[in-house]
């Protein structure tokens, strides 16, 4: 990471992240900000809020990477079960 | 044939690769992570009341969520639910122990607080049941 006095800059990797968390944060954010600023939430409250939709965010994440593999290992099976039916067929 | 059996070495290789295993549906953990998120949900409705009045079943679910985070990571080719775990009952600074330590600290949560919390911890455990749901029965 480096930094300027005017502007901050990240590595792609990290400015993407941000973009995400940002992107599918955005409304509830919005509304986080308006409880806070009602005074509905106290700034701790708020801090867990937004902490909790990071964690989320990496939860959904870990999620889909669990169902890629299990297509994975479904398109794994798949094809082995082919294979013994050729064997099969072939003794 | 053998040119076959070629392809059936090579593939088997490929296939026992650690990196694409994933542990199979275990309806234990389905129906426990359930009953766990119902629980959670029902303490963390009961947060804009006295903390105090909480504690014992705080502890006791507190306990109850590290053993299933336990059971979890005892079961092999299942690093992905132990991941998602771990961003839930990891350490004292993941969601669930630092949701319970701003209760103890401030002894009543605010209702907004209490609603939107909620939803998140709900989403949390929805991940790890979807998750369960789809695995190879």
């Amino acid at each position: 990471m480096s930094f300027d006095e005017n502007h901050l800059t990240f590595p792609p990797k990290i400015e993407e992240e941000i973009n995400r968390y940002l992107k599918q944060s955005e409304e509830k954010l919005n509304k986080w900000h308006s409880l806070y600023i009602e005074g509905l939430l106290s700034l701790e409250e708020i801090e867990w809020l937004i902490i909790s939709q990071k964690d989320l965010i990496s939860l959904e994440s870990l999620k889909d990477a669990g169902l890629s593999q299990i297509k994975i290992n479904a398109i794994q099976n798949s094809i082995l079960k082919i294979i013994l039916k050729s064997i099969i067929i072939r003794i | 044939m053998k040119t076959l059996f070629k392809i059936t070495a090579v593939f088997l290789i490929l296939t026992s690769c650690q990196i694409t295993k994933i542990a199979a549906y275990d309806s234990y953990s389905h129906q426990k992570t359930v009953a766990l998120k119902i629980r959670t949900d029902q303490l963390i409705s009961k947060s804009q009341e006295s903390y105090t009045m909480h504690q014992n079943e705080t502890t006791a679910l507190l306990l109850e969520l590290q053993q299933q985070f336990a059971y979890e990571k005892s079961k092999p080719n299942n690093a992905v639910t132990i991941a998602m775990w771990s961003r839930i009952i990891g350490n004292e600074k993941t969601l669930l122990p630092q949701f319970f330590g701003l209760w103890k600290q401030k002894e009543k949560l605010s209702p907004a607080f209490t609603e939107e919390s909620t939803k998140q911890i709900n989403d949390a455990f929805d991940q790890i049941i979807s998750l369960e749901t789809n695995k190879e029965k």
